[in-house]
Protein backbone atom coordinates (compact mmCIF):
# COMPACT_ATOMS: atom_id res chain seq x y z
CA UNK A 1 0.00 0.00 0.00
CA UNK A 2 2.55 2.64 1.38
CA UNK A 3 4.99 1.44 -2.06
CA UNK A 4 1.44 2.21 -4.48
CA UNK A 5 0.87 5.41 -2.73
CA UNK A 6 4.54 6.28 -3.33
CA UNK A 7 4.71 5.49 -7.09
CA UNK A 8 1.32 7.42 -7.90
CA UNK A 9 2.64 10.60 -6.18
CA UNK A 10 5.81 9.80 -7.69
CA UNK A 11 4.21 10.03 -11.02
CA UNK A 12 2.24 12.64 -10.00
CA UNK A 13 5.40 15.16 -8.92
CA UNK A 14 6.81 14.56 -11.89
CA UNK A 15 3.82 14.31 -14.46
CA UNK A 16 4.81 10.90 -15.80
CA UNK A 17 1.45 10.07 -17.41
CA UNK A 18 1.29 13.79 -19.28
CA UNK A 19 4.74 12.77 -20.37
CA UNK A 20 3.92 9.31 -21.38
CA UNK A 21 0.87 10.95 -23.11
CA UNK A 22 2.75 13.37 -25.39
CA UNK A 23 5.03 11.01 -26.35
CA UNK A 24 2.73 8.55 -27.81
CA UNK A 25 1.25 11.69 -29.41
CA UNK A 26 4.52 11.97 -30.95
CA UNK A 27 5.19 8.40 -31.98
CA UNK A 28 2.20 7.86 -33.08
CA UNK A 29 1.27 10.98 -35.35
CA UNK A 30 4.90 10.11 -36.59
CA UNK A 31 3.65 6.99 -38.27
CA UNK A 32 0.23 8.51 -39.00
CA UNK A 33 1.65 11.42 -40.90
CA UNK A 34 3.96 8.99 -42.41
CA UNK A 35 0.88 6.78 -43.51
CA UNK A 36 -1.38 10.10 -44.79
CA UNK A 37 1.32 11.75 -46.84
CA UNK A 38 2.12 8.44 -48.56
CA UNK A 39 -1.38 7.35 -49.45
CA UNK A 40 -2.22 11.18 -50.54
CA UNK A 41 0.89 11.11 -52.77
CA UNK A 42 -0.60 8.06 -54.61
CA UNK A 43 -3.77 9.10 -54.78
CA UNK A 44 -4.90 9.42 -58.94
CA UNK A 45 -4.44 13.11 -59.39
CA UNK A 46 -4.43 13.81 -62.77
CA UNK A 47 -1.18 15.33 -64.64
CA UNK A 48 0.48 15.72 -61.62
CA UNK A 49 4.49 15.01 -61.82
CA UNK A 50 6.90 12.48 -59.69
CA UNK A 51 8.36 16.18 -57.98
CA UNK A 52 4.45 17.61 -57.80
CA UNK A 53 3.67 14.30 -55.23
CA UNK A 54 7.07 14.67 -53.70
CA UNK A 55 6.12 18.03 -52.98
CA UNK A 56 2.74 17.46 -51.67
CA UNK A 57 4.08 14.55 -49.68
CA UNK A 58 6.39 16.54 -47.76
CA UNK A 59 3.73 18.97 -47.40
CA UNK A 60 1.46 16.89 -45.80
CA UNK A 61 3.98 14.67 -43.55
CA UNK A 62 4.90 18.32 -41.88
CA UNK A 63 1.83 19.69 -41.53
CA UNK A 64 0.77 16.83 -39.64
CA UNK A 65 3.91 16.70 -37.42
CA UNK A 66 3.33 20.37 -36.90
CA UNK A 67 0.12 19.66 -35.75
CA UNK A 68 0.63 16.65 -33.23
CA UNK A 69 3.38 18.52 -31.77
CA UNK A 70 1.19 21.44 -30.62
CA UNK A 71 -0.92 18.58 -29.37
CA UNK A 72 1.80 17.39 -27.53
CA UNK A 73 3.09 20.40 -26.40
CA UNK A 74 -0.82 21.12 -25.17
CA UNK A 75 -0.89 17.72 -23.33
CA UNK A 76 2.39 18.88 -20.82
CA UNK A 77 0.52 22.24 -20.28
CA UNK A 78 2.31 24.61 -22.47
CA UNK A 79 0.15 27.40 -23.41
CA UNK A 80 -0.26 27.81 -26.93
CA UNK A 81 -0.63 31.54 -27.17
CA UNK A 82 2.67 32.19 -25.81
CA UNK A 83 4.02 30.24 -28.19
CA UNK A 84 2.13 31.77 -31.16
CA UNK A 85 3.01 35.19 -29.49
CA UNK A 86 7.30 33.88 -29.82
CA UNK A 87 6.80 32.23 -33.28
CA UNK A 88 5.51 35.53 -34.72
CA UNK A 89 9.04 37.20 -33.34
CA UNK A 90 10.76 34.40 -34.25
CA UNK A 91 9.38 34.31 -37.71
CA UNK A 92 10.50 37.89 -38.75
CA UNK A 93 13.91 36.76 -37.21
CA UNK A 94 13.64 34.21 -39.17
CA UNK A 95 12.89 35.99 -42.44
CA UNK A 96 16.17 38.36 -42.13
CA UNK A 97 17.90 35.20 -41.89
CA UNK A 98 16.71 33.15 -44.53
CA UNK A 99 16.00 35.39 -47.19
CA UNK A 100 17.52 33.38 -49.50
CA UNK A 101 16.41 30.29 -48.99
CA UNK A 102 13.16 31.67 -48.33
CA UNK A 103 13.64 32.99 -52.15
CA UNK A 104 14.27 29.44 -53.40
CA UNK A 105 11.73 28.18 -51.96
CA UNK A 106 9.67 30.78 -53.26
CA UNK A 107 11.25 29.92 -56.61
CA UNK A 108 11.13 26.21 -56.39
CA UNK A 109 7.22 27.15 -56.11
CA UNK A 110 7.10 29.01 -59.05
CA UNK A 111 9.20 25.81 -61.08
CA UNK A 112 6.60 23.55 -59.92
CA UNK A 113 3.93 25.57 -61.50
CA UNK A 114 5.47 26.51 -64.30
CA UNK A 115 7.26 23.24 -65.01
CA UNK A 116 9.62 24.36 -67.54
CA UNK A 117 11.09 21.16 -67.43
CA UNK A 118 11.18 17.85 -65.79
CA UNK A 119 13.43 14.99 -64.30
CA UNK A 120 14.40 13.06 -67.06
CA UNK A 121 14.77 15.90 -69.05
CA UNK A 122 18.00 17.57 -70.69
CA UNK A 123 18.84 21.47 -69.48
CA UNK A 124 21.54 23.85 -70.01
CA UNK A 125 21.49 26.52 -67.32
CA UNK A 126 24.27 29.14 -65.84
CA UNK A 127 26.43 27.41 -68.76
CA UNK A 128 25.81 23.90 -67.39
CA UNK A 129 24.19 20.97 -69.61
CA UNK A 130 23.20 17.88 -68.10
CA UNK A 131 20.06 15.71 -67.01
CA UNK A 132 17.70 17.14 -64.49
CA UNK A 133 18.20 14.51 -61.34
CA UNK A 134 15.55 15.96 -59.03
CA UNK A 135 13.52 19.15 -58.60
CA UNK A 136 13.65 20.44 -54.87
CA UNK A 137 12.59 22.76 -52.50
CA UNK A 138 15.65 24.76 -52.58
CA UNK A 139 17.51 23.75 -55.59
CA UNK A 140 17.62 21.59 -58.86
CA UNK A 141 20.07 18.92 -59.15
CA UNK A 142 22.02 17.94 -62.34
CA UNK A 143 23.96 14.78 -63.82
CA UNK A 144 26.24 16.26 -66.19
CA UNK A 145 27.66 14.12 -69.16
CA UNK A 146 30.71 13.59 -67.41
CA UNK A 147 28.97 12.86 -64.25
CA UNK A 148 29.44 15.51 -62.42
CA UNK A 149 27.01 16.55 -59.48
CA UNK A 150 25.50 20.14 -59.97
CA UNK A 151 23.39 21.82 -57.63
CA UNK A 152 21.93 25.42 -58.59
CA UNK A 153 19.47 27.17 -56.42
CA UNK A 154 15.78 27.47 -57.83
CA UNK A 155 16.65 31.27 -57.57
CA UNK A 156 18.92 31.12 -60.04
CA UNK A 157 17.13 28.93 -62.28
CA UNK A 158 14.20 31.34 -62.20
CA UNK A 159 16.45 35.05 -63.40
CA UNK A 160 18.20 33.44 -65.48
CA UNK A 161 17.79 31.58 -69.17
CA UNK A 162 17.20 27.96 -68.92
CA UNK A 163 17.69 25.93 -72.07
CA UNK A 164 15.60 22.60 -72.31
CA UNK A 165 16.86 20.67 -75.03
CA UNK A 166 14.91 17.25 -74.67
CA UNK A 167 11.58 19.67 -74.15
CA UNK A 168 9.64 18.58 -77.92
CA UNK A 169 10.67 14.97 -79.80
CA UNK A 170 12.35 16.10 -82.73
CA UNK A 171 15.41 18.44 -82.39
CA UNK A 172 17.46 19.82 -85.69
CA UNK A 173 21.08 19.22 -86.03
CA UNK A 174 23.13 22.51 -88.19
CA UNK A 175 25.94 20.84 -89.88
CA UNK A 176 28.29 23.40 -90.77
CA UNK A 177 30.63 23.07 -93.79
CA UNK A 178 33.41 24.94 -96.13
CA UNK A 179 33.72 23.77 -99.84
CA UNK A 180 36.47 25.20 -101.87
CA UNK A 181 35.56 27.75 -103.75
CA UNK A 182 36.02 26.20 -107.09
CA UNK A 183 33.17 23.84 -106.20
CA UNK A 184 29.67 23.67 -107.99
CA UNK A 185 26.85 24.63 -105.03
CA UNK A 186 24.12 22.77 -106.77
CA UNK A 187 26.51 19.18 -107.30
CA UNK A 188 27.16 19.49 -103.44
CA UNK A 189 23.31 19.96 -102.31
CA UNK A 190 22.84 17.12 -104.59
CA UNK A 191 25.30 15.11 -102.90
CA UNK A 192 24.58 16.56 -99.13
CA UNK A 193 20.37 15.77 -99.81
CA UNK A 194 21.28 12.27 -101.35
CA UNK A 195 22.84 11.80 -97.65
CA UNK A 196 20.42 12.46 -95.61
CA UNK A 197 17.70 10.71 -97.94
CA UNK A 198 19.66 7.24 -97.39
CA UNK A 199 20.46 8.34 -93.74
CA UNK A 200 16.81 6.53 -91.90
CA UNK A 201 17.87 8.69 -89.08
CA UNK A 202 17.20 11.64 -90.86
CA UNK A 203 13.51 13.02 -90.90
CA UNK A 204 12.11 13.24 -94.14
CA UNK A 205 9.83 15.87 -92.78
CA UNK A 206 11.02 18.54 -91.72
CA UNK A 207 12.83 18.19 -94.58
CA UNK A 208 16.70 18.90 -94.71
CA UNK A 209 17.67 22.29 -95.04
CA UNK A 210 20.70 23.76 -97.27
CA UNK A 211 21.80 27.26 -96.95
CA UNK A 212 24.95 28.80 -98.01
CA UNK A 213 25.94 31.13 -95.11
CA UNK A 214 28.60 33.34 -96.83
CA UNK A 215 31.58 33.24 -98.90
CA UNK A 216 34.17 32.70 -96.39
CA UNK A 217 37.69 33.75 -96.30
CA UNK A 218 39.13 30.28 -97.39
CA UNK A 219 35.74 28.54 -98.57
CA UNK A 220 32.12 28.91 -99.55
CA UNK A 221 30.56 28.28 -95.93
CA UNK A 222 27.47 26.46 -95.77
CA UNK A 223 24.70 25.12 -93.33
CA UNK A 224 23.17 21.62 -93.63
CA UNK A 225 20.43 21.09 -91.41
CA UNK A 226 18.60 17.94 -90.48
CA UNK A 227 15.78 16.99 -88.44
CA UNK A 228 16.03 13.61 -86.15
CA UNK A 229 14.35 12.23 -83.01
CA UNK A 230 15.95 13.78 -79.83
CA UNK A 231 16.68 9.96 -78.43
CA UNK A 232 18.88 9.45 -81.95
CA UNK A 233 20.29 13.47 -82.00
CA UNK A 234 23.63 12.35 -80.89
CA UNK A 235 24.01 9.15 -83.08
CA UNK A 236 22.94 11.34 -86.27
CA UNK A 237 25.05 14.19 -85.40
CA UNK A 238 28.13 12.02 -85.72
CA UNK A 239 26.45 10.19 -88.89
CA UNK A 240 26.07 12.86 -90.52
CA UNK A 241 29.70 14.27 -90.58
CA UNK A 242 30.99 11.27 -91.24
CA UNK A 243 29.11 10.50 -94.16
CA UNK A 244 29.16 13.93 -95.65
CA UNK A 245 33.30 13.22 -95.45
CA UNK A 246 32.81 9.98 -96.90
CA UNK A 247 30.71 11.59 -99.53
CA UNK A 248 32.95 14.35 -100.23
CA UNK A 249 35.99 12.22 -100.54
CA UNK A 250 34.28 10.19 -103.30
CA UNK A 251 32.78 12.82 -105.23
CA UNK A 252 36.03 14.96 -105.09
CA UNK A 253 35.07 17.72 -103.03
CA UNK A 254 37.43 19.89 -101.19
CA UNK A 255 37.20 20.58 -97.76
CA UNK A 256 39.48 23.75 -98.16
CA UNK A 257 41.58 24.16 -94.66
CA UNK A 258 42.37 27.95 -93.44
CA UNK A 259 45.17 29.14 -96.56
CA UNK A 260 46.25 32.54 -98.21
CA UNK A 261 47.29 33.42 -101.09
CA UNK A 262 49.66 36.25 -102.15
CA UNK A 263 49.63 39.15 -104.83
CA UNK A 264 51.90 41.43 -105.88
CA UNK A 265 48.80 43.96 -107.38
CA UNK A 266 45.30 43.25 -108.89
CA UNK A 267 46.75 42.21 -112.46
CA UNK A 268 49.53 39.99 -110.72
CA UNK A 269 49.07 36.14 -110.75
CA UNK A 270 49.36 34.41 -106.88
CA UNK A 271 52.94 34.76 -105.70
CA UNK A 272 54.57 31.15 -105.21
CA UNK A 273 55.98 29.67 -102.54
CA UNK A 274 58.14 26.91 -102.57
CA UNK A 275 60.43 25.55 -100.54
CA UNK A 276 64.02 24.78 -101.93
CA UNK A 277 67.13 23.00 -100.82
CA UNK A 278 69.63 24.61 -98.17
CA UNK A 279 73.21 24.59 -99.30
CA UNK A 280 74.80 23.57 -95.75
CA UNK A 281 78.48 24.09 -95.99
CA UNK B 1 10.30 -26.64 -90.71
CA UNK B 2 7.31 -25.62 -93.29
CA UNK B 3 6.73 -28.09 -95.66
CA UNK B 4 5.93 -25.86 -99.07
CA UNK B 5 8.54 -22.87 -99.89
CA UNK B 6 7.07 -20.15 -98.05
CA UNK B 7 9.34 -18.39 -95.82
CA UNK B 8 6.53 -17.53 -93.46
CA UNK B 9 4.60 -19.65 -90.76
CA UNK B 10 5.91 -22.50 -87.96
CA UNK B 11 9.64 -23.73 -88.45
CA UNK B 12 11.20 -26.54 -86.30
CA UNK B 13 14.53 -25.57 -85.07
CA UNK B 14 16.98 -28.05 -84.85
CA UNK B 15 19.91 -28.06 -82.74
CA UNK B 16 23.12 -26.28 -84.43
CA UNK B 17 21.15 -26.03 -87.86
CA UNK B 18 21.61 -22.57 -89.63
CA UNK B 19 18.57 -21.42 -91.24
CA UNK B 20 18.54 -18.42 -93.51
CA UNK B 21 16.07 -15.89 -94.62
CA UNK B 22 17.31 -13.36 -97.58
CA UNK B 23 16.37 -11.22 -99.47
CA UNK B 24 19.51 -9.81 -102.42
CA UNK B 25 21.40 -8.74 -99.28
CA UNK B 26 19.32 -8.60 -96.37
CA UNK B 27 19.81 -11.78 -94.60
CA UNK B 28 18.95 -13.37 -91.00
CA UNK B 29 20.42 -15.96 -89.69
CA UNK B 30 18.76 -18.35 -86.90
CA UNK B 31 20.40 -21.09 -84.90
CA UNK B 32 19.10 -22.58 -81.73
CA UNK B 33 21.49 -24.60 -79.39
CA UNK B 34 19.47 -26.19 -76.49
CA UNK B 35 17.27 -23.47 -74.74
CA UNK B 36 19.53 -20.88 -76.63
CA UNK B 37 18.61 -18.82 -80.02
CA UNK B 38 21.44 -17.22 -81.75
CA UNK B 39 19.83 -14.35 -84.73
CA UNK B 40 22.26 -12.54 -87.30
CA UNK B 41 20.49 -9.95 -88.88
CA UNK B 42 22.75 -8.29 -91.94
CA UNK B 43 20.47 -5.07 -92.81
CA UNK B 44 20.89 -3.46 -96.27
CA UNK B 45 20.52 0.05 -97.47
CA UNK B 46 18.97 -0.42 -100.64
CA UNK B 47 15.61 -2.47 -100.65
CA UNK B 48 15.59 -5.42 -102.76
CA UNK B 49 13.32 -6.99 -104.81
CA UNK B 50 14.32 -10.53 -104.72
CA UNK B 51 11.88 -13.00 -103.30
CA UNK B 52 12.25 -13.66 -99.66
CA UNK B 53 13.48 -17.21 -99.69
CA UNK B 54 14.55 -19.54 -96.82
CA UNK B 55 17.18 -22.59 -96.54
CA UNK B 56 19.86 -24.15 -94.51
CA UNK B 57 23.25 -23.47 -94.89
CA UNK B 58 26.44 -24.65 -93.37
CA UNK B 59 28.21 -21.42 -92.53
CA UNK B 60 27.68 -17.72 -93.06
CA UNK B 61 29.95 -14.79 -92.67
CA UNK B 62 27.71 -12.43 -90.77
CA UNK B 63 29.49 -10.50 -88.15
CA UNK B 64 28.73 -12.01 -84.56
CA UNK B 65 28.24 -7.63 -83.36
CA UNK B 66 25.13 -7.90 -85.58
CA UNK B 67 23.97 -11.04 -83.29
CA UNK B 68 21.38 -11.25 -80.48
CA UNK B 69 21.01 -14.16 -78.21
CA UNK B 70 17.87 -15.29 -76.62
CA UNK B 71 17.29 -17.44 -73.71
CA UNK B 72 13.96 -19.35 -74.36
CA UNK B 73 11.64 -20.55 -71.85
CA UNK B 74 12.21 -24.07 -72.32
CA UNK B 75 13.88 -26.28 -75.18
CA UNK B 76 11.26 -26.36 -77.69
CA UNK B 77 12.52 -25.56 -80.71
CA UNK B 78 8.98 -24.36 -82.99
CA UNK B 79 8.65 -20.55 -84.26
CA UNK B 80 6.83 -18.70 -85.89
CA UNK B 81 7.76 -16.19 -88.70
CA UNK B 82 5.05 -13.58 -89.27
CA UNK B 83 5.37 -11.00 -92.22
CA UNK B 84 3.85 -8.06 -90.59
CA UNK B 85 3.72 -4.13 -90.91
CA UNK B 86 5.09 -1.56 -89.98
CA UNK B 87 5.21 -0.61 -86.43
CA UNK B 88 4.06 2.96 -86.74
CA UNK B 89 2.05 4.80 -89.51
CA UNK B 90 3.59 5.42 -92.64
CA UNK B 91 3.47 8.54 -93.90
CA UNK B 92 2.85 8.19 -98.00
CA UNK B 93 4.05 10.80 -100.58
CA UNK B 94 2.29 10.20 -103.95
CA UNK B 95 5.22 10.80 -106.15
CA UNK B 96 2.71 13.09 -108.22
CA UNK B 97 0.00 15.10 -105.82
CA UNK B 98 -3.59 13.39 -106.35
CA UNK B 99 -6.64 16.23 -107.00
CA UNK B 100 -9.88 14.54 -106.03
CA UNK B 101 -12.94 17.00 -106.94
CA UNK B 102 -16.06 17.54 -104.63
CA UNK B 103 -17.95 14.19 -104.36
CA UNK B 104 -15.34 11.72 -105.85
CA UNK B 105 -13.74 9.09 -104.67
CA UNK B 106 -10.89 7.08 -105.72
CA UNK B 107 -8.98 3.82 -105.21
CA UNK B 108 -5.41 4.03 -104.76
CA UNK B 109 -3.08 1.20 -104.49
CA UNK B 110 0.61 1.61 -102.35
CA UNK B 111 3.22 -1.17 -101.34
CA UNK B 112 4.74 -0.69 -97.94
CA UNK B 113 7.99 -2.53 -97.19
CA UNK B 114 7.14 -5.59 -94.99
CA UNK B 115 8.54 -6.74 -91.23
CA UNK B 116 9.91 -9.83 -90.57
CA UNK B 117 8.63 -11.34 -86.99
CA UNK B 118 9.52 -14.15 -85.35
CA UNK B 119 7.27 -15.61 -82.30
CA UNK B 120 7.54 -17.76 -79.58
CA UNK B 121 4.40 -19.70 -78.65
CA UNK B 122 5.28 -19.17 -74.85
CA UNK B 123 6.30 -15.50 -75.56
CA UNK B 124 3.77 -11.94 -75.69
CA UNK B 125 6.28 -10.24 -77.58
CA UNK B 126 8.30 -11.15 -80.91
CA UNK B 127 11.82 -12.18 -80.47
CA UNK B 128 12.83 -9.80 -83.01
CA UNK B 129 10.77 -7.53 -85.68
CA UNK B 130 13.00 -6.30 -87.89
CA UNK B 131 11.77 -4.29 -91.31
CA UNK B 132 13.20 -5.84 -94.66
CA UNK B 133 14.01 -2.76 -95.39
CA UNK B 134 14.29 0.09 -93.22
CA UNK B 135 12.09 3.21 -94.47
CA UNK B 136 13.25 6.96 -93.35
CA UNK B 137 11.65 7.96 -89.71
CA UNK B 138 9.63 11.28 -90.34
CA UNK B 139 7.80 13.49 -88.52
CA UNK B 140 4.12 14.18 -89.27
CA UNK B 141 2.26 17.23 -87.37
CA UNK B 142 0.87 21.18 -87.56
CA UNK B 143 3.85 21.58 -86.10
CA UNK B 144 7.71 20.40 -85.15
CA UNK B 145 6.37 20.49 -81.02
CA UNK B 146 2.81 18.42 -81.42
CA UNK B 147 3.04 14.82 -83.62
CA UNK B 148 4.01 11.40 -84.13
CA UNK B 149 7.13 9.79 -85.15
CA UNK B 150 6.16 8.22 -87.96
CA UNK B 151 7.44 6.57 -91.35
CA UNK B 152 7.89 8.11 -94.63
CA UNK B 153 7.43 6.39 -98.75
CA UNK B 154 7.48 7.84 -101.81
CA UNK B 155 4.40 5.90 -103.85
CA UNK B 156 3.32 5.98 -107.05
CA UNK B 157 0.08 5.30 -105.36
CA UNK B 158 -1.44 3.53 -108.42
CA UNK B 159 -5.19 3.85 -109.44
CA UNK B 160 -5.13 -0.20 -110.69
CA UNK B 161 -3.98 -2.76 -108.95
CA UNK B 162 -2.81 -4.70 -112.11
CA UNK B 163 -0.35 -2.05 -112.41
CA UNK B 164 1.19 -2.83 -109.36
CA UNK B 165 4.48 -4.41 -109.12
CA UNK B 166 4.08 -7.32 -106.86
CA UNK B 167 7.19 -7.36 -104.83
CA UNK B 168 7.29 -10.01 -102.48
CA UNK B 169 9.33 -7.86 -100.05
CA UNK B 170 6.13 -5.05 -99.93
CA UNK B 171 2.90 -5.48 -98.41
CA UNK B 172 0.07 -3.64 -100.47
CA UNK B 173 -2.90 -1.93 -99.13
CA UNK B 174 -6.24 -0.06 -100.97
CA UNK B 175 -6.68 3.47 -99.77
CA UNK B 176 -9.98 4.83 -100.64
CA UNK B 177 -9.68 7.92 -100.58
CA UNK B 178 -13.47 9.97 -100.49
CA UNK B 179 -13.93 14.25 -100.89
CA UNK B 180 -16.95 15.02 -99.20
CA UNK B 181 -16.17 18.39 -99.09
CA UNK B 182 -17.62 20.89 -101.45
CA UNK B 183 -14.01 22.06 -103.20
CA UNK B 184 -11.40 19.73 -104.71
CA UNK B 185 -8.71 18.67 -102.60
CA UNK B 186 -5.17 17.95 -103.00
CA UNK B 187 -3.42 15.14 -101.66
CA UNK B 188 0.39 15.22 -101.48
CA UNK B 189 0.45 12.99 -98.42
CA UNK B 190 -1.28 10.50 -96.74
CA UNK B 191 -0.78 8.97 -92.72
CA UNK B 192 -1.78 5.34 -93.45
CA UNK B 193 -2.38 3.46 -89.52
CA UNK B 194 -0.18 0.54 -90.53
CA UNK B 195 -0.05 -1.02 -86.94
CA UNK B 196 -4.23 -1.17 -87.19
CA UNK B 197 -3.82 -3.87 -90.54
CA UNK B 198 -3.69 -7.16 -90.65
CA UNK B 199 -1.40 -8.69 -93.32
CA UNK B 200 -3.16 -11.03 -96.14
CA UNK B 201 -1.14 -13.24 -98.75
CA UNK B 202 -3.73 -14.02 -101.53
CA UNK B 203 -3.65 -17.14 -103.91
CA UNK B 204 -0.39 -15.57 -106.11
CA UNK B 205 1.67 -14.88 -103.10
CA UNK B 206 1.34 -11.25 -103.04
CA UNK B 207 0.73 -9.51 -99.50
CA UNK B 208 -2.47 -7.48 -99.29
CA UNK B 209 -3.18 -5.71 -95.89
CA UNK B 210 -6.80 -4.69 -94.57
CA UNK B 211 -7.95 -1.79 -96.40
CA UNK B 212 -8.47 1.95 -95.90
CA UNK B 213 -10.80 4.20 -95.95
CA UNK B 214 -10.51 8.45 -95.81
CA UNK B 215 -13.18 10.84 -95.87
CA UNK B 216 -12.43 14.07 -95.96
CA UNK B 217 -15.32 16.32 -95.11
CA UNK B 218 -16.58 19.92 -94.40
CA UNK B 219 -18.05 20.33 -90.85
CA UNK B 220 -18.81 23.80 -89.08
CA UNK B 221 -16.69 25.48 -91.52
CA UNK B 222 -13.70 22.73 -90.16
CA UNK B 223 -12.22 20.78 -92.72
CA UNK B 224 -12.10 16.55 -90.80
CA UNK B 225 -10.61 13.82 -91.85
CA UNK B 226 -11.76 10.26 -91.10
CA UNK B 227 -9.73 7.28 -91.19
CA UNK B 228 -10.94 3.77 -90.65
CA UNK B 229 -9.45 0.10 -91.83
CA UNK B 230 -11.75 -1.85 -93.51
CA UNK B 231 -10.98 -5.75 -93.02
CA UNK B 232 -9.56 -7.66 -96.47
CA UNK B 233 -12.63 -10.21 -97.45
CA UNK B 234 -10.79 -13.62 -96.88
CA UNK B 235 -12.60 -15.22 -100.03
CA UNK B 236 -9.06 -15.51 -101.83
CA UNK B 237 -7.02 -14.40 -98.76
CA UNK B 238 -5.05 -16.12 -95.74
CA UNK B 239 -4.50 -13.97 -93.10
CA UNK B 240 -1.27 -14.58 -92.20
CA UNK B 241 -0.39 -11.99 -89.20
CA UNK B 242 -3.20 -9.89 -86.96
CA UNK B 243 -2.88 -5.96 -86.82
CA UNK B 244 -0.11 -5.07 -84.02
CA UNK B 245 -3.03 -3.13 -82.44
CA UNK B 246 -6.78 -3.02 -82.60
CA UNK B 247 -7.61 -0.09 -84.81
CA UNK B 248 -9.88 2.34 -82.27
CA UNK B 249 -13.20 2.65 -84.37
CA UNK B 250 -14.41 5.64 -86.72
CA UNK B 251 -11.29 7.36 -84.79
CA UNK B 252 -11.65 11.61 -86.03
CA UNK B 253 -8.14 12.87 -86.23
CA UNK B 254 -8.08 16.50 -85.73
CA UNK B 255 -8.14 18.85 -88.94
CA UNK B 256 -4.30 18.33 -90.17
CA UNK B 257 -4.54 20.23 -93.57
CA UNK B 258 -1.67 18.61 -94.48
CA UNK B 259 -2.85 14.81 -94.01
CA UNK B 260 -5.37 15.69 -97.52
CA UNK B 261 -4.73 18.51 -99.39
Amino acid sequence: MENSEALLSFVEKYRLVDFTQAFLILVVGFFLAKAVSNFVSRLPLGGMTAHGRTILRRVVFYIMIFIMLLSALRELGFDLSVLLGAAGILSVAIGFASQTSASNLISGLFLMIERPFSIGDVITADGTTGEVISIDLLSVKIRTFDNLFVRIPNESMIKQQVTTLTKFPIRRFDMKVGIAYKEDIERVRKIMMEVADLEPMCLTEPAPLFIVTGFGSSSVDLQFSVWAQKESFLALRNTMYEKTKKAFDEQGIEIPFPHLSLYAGSDSSAIKVEQIASDSK
Amino acid sequence: MSNDSRWWGDFNLVDEQLHQWSTGPRQFVMQKSQRELVIWDLGSSTESHDAVTHQLIQEHSIDDAKAIRIILPEDDSNIMIEPSVADRTMVVKPSRPLTLLSEQEVDVFIGTPLWFTVMHKKLDLPLIDQPLFRPSDTWFGNNTMEGAMCYARLSEAKSSSSDLLGLPTRAYTRLTLKNQQPLPIKVERLAVPMPELSVYVDDKGMFWTDSVLVSQSFENGVSRSKVESVQLSEANNTLVSEARVKSQKSSIISSFKSLIG
